[in-house]
Order: structure tokens, then sequence, then C-alpha cells
């Protein structure tokens, strides 16, 4: 294989090629972040990166927990661990939905062979109090990716609107592959030896599994948020709006583990969900607060001298 | 006059499946009452709409808007002449409109004689008026979510990229979305996705058809159910009519091919209404029968590219139905494994609302008003509590937490499984009907009775905690359950007086009983009925007549009100409503104090007159108002005018004696009661 250009027909292949593609399109290639998130929404490059006149184009692949998805490594389609890759674009620019479908295009995917398609979806993150429009890209009947127009983030409007994709890397390598279980996936091959996404993970997802659904402390798991939520009011007031998103992550994913171990009652699961929402928008408010006192660099002249001007009114 | 064609088109990234019908339909109401204004003819509207593209061509416009009549009334004559001369009035008015004296005329109207000038406003070219047209015409459209793309400001349901204006071979300017008109549009996605330059509008529709598009929104839904009908006819099977999925189907391609898949045979063993939610919901895919009507494995999926190699589009599409069918199998197996009855106790972890309890503490509310009324519906009492007991237990069940549409339906099916009653596990689903304004109702009695006492249940328990809807915020359906409680006390078996049954059923809440909350709810429920019966054409007093009886039977009202309507025309309803009026009046003002008649009490002979009739018509209103026949009932009514009127002329109602004034106050209270059986008539206009 000629170095520069990936073997789509291997899971760590898909990775570099979706890579470079959104590479070539101006985008910064990140890595993931590096505290347990159920979505590529929560890392910083894009829940906070969306708020605010910035520009900001990026891509990365972020591992995604979900605990209660947790099958003990025996659903093919389902697990407590996967990977999601991010593009985001702020403000999107005219021919995103082009670029995408392009990005398809370059794994192989030929789109006069199979049928592809934009279907509404509308997407809505209670914890992050955020909201956008867009669609859950299908390919063949299946969804491939979620592609969303942000329209608020931490309860603020977002302007410029950033335009987000993500694509479900297991999904479409098992696509690419022609397997019916995400386990069966060749990570790579070196020489004539395969790597299965199984060799790689599936004792992971037994023992996380295990201990989502059935060790994971519950009691220290509820002091946990108390004090992630703590945590975050305190860094809040010192005007330092990462540390205290790092909080909000870490008080999510608490929630995410006590709903796994059925801790949270029905009515409580709300007022949690809450909590979350509320730290979040914190948040939001703060980091727009001080990027804006640093005069928000990234942005546009004419859109940071619009803005600016209108706080000062 | 030349007659013109224009046509124009947004384009869009993928429109929101949900809201396209809707948008195209209001985009042509408003095109066709904006060019009336302006008085623009035309033979037709043509509308355009696609995933990608909303628009319209106009054909048969106008050149010019017509010239319009007009009437400007002048001075009064004897001011504008002097001796057959022009005065300075009327020389003023003429110069105002700048016409001659001589151009004027005059009229006679109640008031005198008058100038009047009868002219002409000249037309004014298409040009000038399309752009305005258009723009109104697009911004008008309601639009249910509305977003912002980029760093623009403007908001629609999906970012528009290009639009194309086209008067004849003319672009006609346009800027919408901060775009400006071009004569450019753009064919298929992939098929071809090159700009096409169009002339002018006559082409459009043939350009697109060669550029893989079908832009009218009608034609492709008929070729879509062709190519659905031909694929399954070459199958052996059959398919369902479903204007609701070919809609959406056809919401979501702009060059469609029908193609047919299978999935595994195995999981015909799942519940049918759940193979059809996973295909019809998640794929949006037909499902077939075989002709002796059981469900087939075969599905039909439109795709919106003429594939290159249609094996592989189903390939795709049959491994997303086999793991999906895969789940909906293991939710059905790890879901018989229980008994629907044994999962009531897990209800009283889900809350209803926090004021009002769980759903367990819900479900004991039904149990007990359905074991209440279980007579009045002639059902079995048992059947009524178990029905009661089990009509949330689906909601629970892995199947129903997946596929939250089969509530009910999975409650009705497990239900049979567990050899439940027959006619219970048949009225489970009820609970849910009907779910929308037009939506069926149930057929049985136990059904409907079920579906009663959940409407009745959650009006009681909103209004009892103070939170009725608030302007357009309705988070419970309260207003749609008020229309269902209607609508499902129409059933043969029902037609109940709702006041005691929602008095029960308020009486049951875990809050404090106030008479008022009762009134409050019915007034709700009053007001919902008045709206429909209006809307059917009846007069608003006539109704409000009808809802004035005693007690709230729903089921009477509208006959009642008919009967209300037509009588109006009868020659003696006026006076009767003066009786009636007369009648209230007396007791308004007396005070409510309730004696039954004493008939030795009556001395006048127009009161034993009027006694002897209203006992002679009594018998014969209640059973025209049972009969439900209110108009004959209502021309018995009248036959009492005439003692009434003869009671009101000849005896003095406040007589000195205590005993003869009460007993004729009571003898009025059972006029006015009578009365009622079919309206308030005293709440008649004139």
């Amino acid at each position: 294989m000629p170095i520069g250009k990936p073997d789509v027909s291997t899971f760590q292949g898909l990775i570099l090629a979706l890579q470079h593609y959104w590479a070539e399109q101006g985008c910064v290639i990140l890595q993931p972040y590096d505290i347990e998130v159920g979505a590529g929404t929560f890392h910083p490059a894009t829940f906070l990166r969306a708020i605010g006149p910035e520009r900001w184009n990026a891509a990365y692949v972020q591992p995604s927990r979900r605990p209660k998805d947790g099958r003990y490594g025996e659903n093919p389609n389902r697990g407590q661990h996967y990977y999601q890759f991010q593009v985001v674009m702020k403000p999107n620019p005219k021919n995103l939905v082009d670029l995408y479908f392009g990005s398809l295009e370059n794994l192989g995917i030929d789109p006069l062979i199979h049928d592809l398609r934009l279907v509404e979806d509308n997407w809505e993150s209670p914890t992050l109090g955020a909201w956008g429009l867009g669609w859950e890209v299908w390919l063949n009947g299946m969804e491939v990716t979620q592609f969303t127009y942000f329209q608020q983030i931490g309860g603020l409007e977002c302007f410029p609107v950033t335009g987000e994709l993500t694509y479900g890397l297991e999904r479409i390598a098992m696509y690419l592959q022609n397997v019916d279980s995400m386990y069966d996936l060749v990570w790579t091959r070196i020489n004539e030896e395969v790597v299965t996404y199984g060799d790689v993970f599936s004792q992971n997802e037994q023992e996380m599994s295990a201990y989502n659904f059935e060790h994971a402390n519950v009691d220290w798991l509820f002091q946990s948020f108390t004090e992630a939520e703590n945590a975050c009011e305190a860094l809040l007031a010192e005007h330092l709006p990462l540390p205290a998103y790092e909080q909000v992550l870490k008080a999510s994913h608490t929630f995410n583990l006590l709903d796994a171990r059925h801790a949270i009652s029905v009515t409580e699961r709300q007022r949690f969900i809450l909590k979350v929402r509320n730290l979040s928008r914190q948040v939001a408010k703060k980091y727009f607060e001080v990027r804006k006192s640093k005069g928000f660099p990234l942005a546009d002249p004419i859109l940071r001298d619009a803005i600016l001007q209108e706080g000062r009114k | 006059m030349n007659q013109m064609s224009y046509l124009f088109e947004l384009g869009c990234e993928e429109l929101p499946s949900s809201g396209l019908p809707e948008m195209a339909a209001q985009l042509k109401v408003n095109l066709d009452q904006e060019l009336k204004k302006a008085r623009l003819g035309f033979d037709s509207i043509e509308i355009i709409a696609g995933p990608r593209r909303l628009g319209a061509k106009i054909n048969g416009l106008a050149a010019f808007s017509s010239a319009v009549a007009i009437e400007k009334r002048g001075p009064a004559v004897v001011a504008a002449y002097q001796e057959g001369e022009p005065t300075k009035a009327l020389q003023g008015f003429c110069k105002g409109l700048g016409i001659d004296v001589d151009d004027v005329a005059t009229i006679e109207t109640e008031k005198g004689h008058w100038v009047v000038y009868y002219g002409q406003e000249a037309g004014e070219p298409v040009s000038h008026l399309l752009t305005g047209i258009v723009v109104r015409s697009v911004k008008a459209i309601p639009l249910s979510k509305p977003m912002r793309w980029g760093t623009s400001l403007d908001v629609f349901p999906r970012p528009v990229r290009w639009i194309l204006s086209l008067l004849e071979n003319k672009v006609m300017p346009l800027s919408l979305f901060n775009l400006s008109a071009d004569r450019l549009t753009y064919g298929h996605r992939f098929h071809a996705p090159e700009a096409i330059l169009l002339e002018d509008p006559n082409h459009y529709f043939e350009q697109l058809r060669k550029a893989f598009v079908e832009p009218s929104f009608e034609r492709r839904k008929a070729i879509i159910w062709e190519q659905i009908q031909a694929k399954s006819s070459a199958l052996g099977v059959k398919v369902d009519q479903d204007d609701a999925l070919l809609n959406e189907i056809n919401c979501l391609v702009e060059w469609p091919d029908a193609l047919s898949g299978i999935f595994d045979q195995r999981f015909l063993e799942v519940p049918e209404v759940a193979i059809i939610a996973a295909m019809r919901g998640h794929q949006k895919y037909f499902h077939t029968r075989n002709n002796d009507g059981a469900l087939s494995n075969h599905f039909i999926t439109v795709c919106n590219i003429k594939s290159k190699d249609p094996e592989k589009v189903i390939m795709g599409n049959q491994r997303v139905i086999n793991a999906r069918l895969a789940d909906a199998k293991f939710f059905f197996e790890s879901d018989i494994k229980h008994t629907l009855a044994s999962r009531l106790n897990q209800l009283n972890n889900i809350i209803f609302h926090p004021k009002l309890g769980s759903l367990g503490e819900k479900t004991t509310r039904l149990q007990a008003l359905m074991e209440a009324w279980a007579g009045a519906f002639a059902v079995d009492r048992d059947n009524a509590i178990r029905l009661a007991m089990l009509s949330r237990c689906d909601l629970v069940a892995d199947m129903v937490l997946e596929f939250d549409e089969l509530q009910g339906e999975m409650g009705s099916i497990y239900a049979a499984l567990d050899d439940e009653p027959d006619s219970v596990s048949e009225a489970i689903r009820c609970l849910y009907q009907p779910a929308g304004a037009t939506d069926h109702l149930p057929q049985s009695s136990l059904g409907t009775l079920l579906a009663m006492a959940e409407r009745a249940d959650t009006l009681a328990g909103l209004f009892g905690i103070n939170q009725p809807p608030n302007g357009s915020k309705d988070p419970f359906a309260l207003r749609r359950a008020a229309i269902g409680l209607i609508r499902l006390n129409n059933h043969p078996s029902a037609g109940i007086d709702l006041k005691p049954f929602l008095n029960k059923a308020l009486r049951l809440q875990p809050v404090e009983f106030k008479e008022e909350t009762l009134e409050q709810i019915i007034n709700f429920i009053q007001d919902r009925e008045k709206v429909r019966l209006i809307d059917i054409g009846l007069r608003h007093d006539a109704v409000i007549a009808a809802q004035g009886t005693a007690g709230l039977w729903t089921s009477q009202t509208e006959g009642k009100a008919v009967a209300l309507n037509s009588f109006f025309s009868n020659p003696i309803a006026h006076e009767l409503i003066l009786s009636n009026k007369r009648v209230a009046n007396v007791l308004e003002k007396e005070g409510l104090t309730t004696t039954s008649i004493d008939e030795q009490s009556l001395i006048h002979p127009a009161e034993i007159y009027l006694y002897a009739e209203l006992i002679k018509k009594q018998p014969l209103v209640i059973e025209a108002v049972s009969g439900e026949t209110f108009e004959s009932a209502l021309n018995i009514l009248a036959q009492l005018k005439e003692p009434i009127d003869l009671f009101f002329n000849e005896v003095m109602v406040n007589a000195e004696d205590q005993k003869i004034r009460e007993n004729r106050h009571a003898l009025l209270h059972s006029v006015r009661d009578i009365f009622l059986l079919v309206g308030d008539l005293s709440r008649i206009q004139g």
C-alpha cells in the first residue's frame, strides 16, 4: 500500500481516509478528548467552539461511551464503547452537503450505485441545552451519519451556525467490509496477519459491561456527581470555563453510569438532566464572556466588530 | 391580451418531509390570494415540490393587472351647482381627481342627490407586480421548525441554495435569503449535478425530467404508487393503501425507483404490528401481504436513484431490516416471558405528574371510575376492572420501549396471549383512541368506557392542580382529550351525562375537590363543543341554548342545537322565547326556592290551566327528548305558549299569600325545567 493512500477496507484505514479528506477541506485535525464522553459533540472542540462568532473548522475521532448500551460483547451492533468521527465547520460552508457526500465517494461509496439520502432528523441534547436541525444520512436504508446545523448550544443562539457531521465509524466500516458483526471488522492487516475489532475490544466490552451494570459503586458515583457539580460552580466563579466544562463532562458520564446501574428513578432522572443542563448553560455563558474579553480573536473582523459593538450598547 | 408564463423555484437542501406537503399547499394558497389581490389574471398554478425544491409555475398570466372600476363620491348636488353652474366645491373635487366637471354624474340616495365620479384605475404591468407577489407568498408560508444557516439571519426549514425566477425569457429579479434569482436550476444530486440553463419557463418540467428530477409532487406520487403496485403484482403480493407513507416517501425522492427485498422468514413469528412498525416507521418500507391477507416477507422500498447495481441497494436494505427485526424478535420473546398483569407494579415507578402520582395511581383511579360506570355502559363489572388494570402495563414491555407507537397494540396482543377475556384484550388498544380529531373511535362499549375514563381522569387531574392549557401550551393535550371525550360520548353505549362522570373523576384525584374546578372542566369541554357546532353552521345562541340544559349531555347537544336552529323559522318561536325570558327573569329575581306544587293551592283558572297543560305535555316532551327527536319536543313545548301567556296576563305571580306565591313560583319552575330538557330558550337573542 503506497503511503498517503489509506486502505479503507480496514477500520484504521477508514479513519485515516476521513482525516486526510477533511484535512484537505481545511479542518484542524484534532485528537480525542481525554475524558469519558457520550458523543463527539461533547468534545470542547464542538460544544465550546460552536459558541460565539469565531471561525472554527475541525475534525477528530471521538471514542464515545454509553454505559447503558453495553451488551457484554454479545450484540453485533451495540456496545458501551464505540467511535464517532466528528467534523465541525463554522460558519458551515455553502457546500457542506457536497463536501460530505464527497467524503463518502472518497471512501469508495459510489452514489450512482448506492442509495444515499438525507432524511429529516432533528437533534437535541437535553444535558447540553443544545438543539439543531438536519438529517440522518441513509446509505441503502442504514443510518451512517448525523448531519446537524446547530441552532442553540448551552442555551445560546448559534451565530454563525456550526455545521456538524457525526459519522458512525463501526457502521460504515461494517458496510465497507461487508461483515455483520462489529467484532469481525478488520482493524488492520499487518503483512498477512489480521487484527480484528474483536481482538482490540471484546474483552473491554465484557469487562466494562460488568462494571457499568454490576460493579460501579453507586454511593461513590452519587458523591462524585455532587463533587463535580460543586467544582464546576467554583471554577465558573474563577472565570475558568474550560476546567469547569471538564466537570460538566464528568457529571454527565457519572449520571450515565448511575442510569446504567438503575440507581436513578424516573422522576430523579429528569432532575439530574436539568442539573447537568444548568451547568452546561453556565459554562457556555462563561466561555462566551471570556472569549469576548479576549476580543474574539478568531472571528471575521466585520462580525467581531458588530458583536462587540452590540455588547457596548 | 398576451398571456405569459412565470416560473420560480427555491433550490434547497433536503427539505423536511414532515413539512413539505403543507408548505407546498400553503404556497399555492398564498400565490392564488396575492395574484387575485393584485388583480392579475392567470389560468393555473402548478406547484413544484420535492426534497430539493419548492416553487410554482404560473400559466396564462395576464401581461397587465386588470383595470378596476372606481366610484368617488363628491359634494351634494345642491352644493355642487348654483343655477346650473359648477361651484368651487365641485371644481375642487374634479381637480383633485384630475377630471373635467363634465365627467361627473349624480346619484340619488336616501340622504339626497350627490355628485359622483365613475372611473377606472388602470392596470399595471405584470413585471412590476410579480416580485412582491412571490416574496410575500414565500414569507407567508408558516414554518413549524425554522432554522438559520451560515451567517444568514433568514430562516427556512433548511438552507436555500439557489433561486430561479423567469418571466417568459427574462429573469424576473427576486432577492430572498441573501440570494439573487437567476435562470439556473440543478437536476438530481447524483445523476445530474451540473447547472441547467433555462431559456424560459415552458420547458422546465421537460428539462428537469431529463436531469432525473420529477418536479411535480402529484405526478411523482402517482409514479411511486404505480411502481409499488407493479413490483407487488410481479411478486404476487398485495400492498395496503397508505397515503401518509406514500407522501413521506414522495418527500424523500426526486427520481423514485421502487425495489423489493425480503427479510428472514423466521421474523414472521413476531406480531405483524411490530414488523410493520419497524419497516414503516424506521425504514419507510411498504409491507406486503399474500393473497390470504397474511403478512409476507417481501417488502418494497423506494430509492432515489436509478442504481447501476440495484442488487447492492437491496442487499443493504435487507441487512438493515433483518437487524431491526432481530431486535424486535428479541424484545417479543423476552416480553412474553412475563404476563402483562405481572407488570402492573412497575407502573408505580413511572411518574404521570409529580402532583398526580404515578401511572400506577392513575390506573387505580381509572379502575374506580370504570367500576362505577360499568352499569351505565352495560358492561361486565369485573371485565371493566381488569381492563383498567391492564390498560397501561405494556408501557414497560421492551417492545413498546423500543417502538412507542405500539403502545396499546402490544398490550392487546400480550393480553390475548395471556388468555385474558377477549373483550378485555381487544379493548386495551382503545386507551389511545381517538388519537386525533378525525382518528377512529373504539367500537366496543368496554373500549369506549376505558377511553372516556382515561380522558376524564387526565382532565380532572390537570385542572385539579390548576394546570389548564395556556395559550399554545397544552403539554398534556387537554384540548384533544376534551374533543375526544365529546366524540367518545356519541358511542351508542355511552351518551351519558358527563357531569357526574367528571365529578367522580375529580373526587378520585389526590387533590382537594372544588366545585369550581368541575365547572371549569365543564366550561372547557363546552367551549370545544361550541367551536365545533358553530363551525358546522349553527347559530351561536342556538348552541348556547342547547348547552344551557342541566348536566353535560354532550351527545345530545348537536341534536338540540339543530332543532333550535331550525325552530327559529317557526312563527311562534319569537314569542315562546319571550315567554321563557319572562319566566327566567321572575325566577332569577325571586331566588330559587324550589318547592313542589300543591294542587290544592292553585286557585286561579289560568294557573290551573297552565298546570294541567304542563302535566299533559310533560311525558310527551320527556319521550321526545329520550328519543332524541328534539324538533318534535320543541313543537310540543310551543303549545305551552298560550297557557303561559294567559298565566302572565291574568295571574299576579307575587300574591300576598305566601303559600300561593310560593306555589306559583314552583309552577314557573316546572315550566322552566320542562323547557330546559331541550334548551335554555331564554339565552336566545330576540
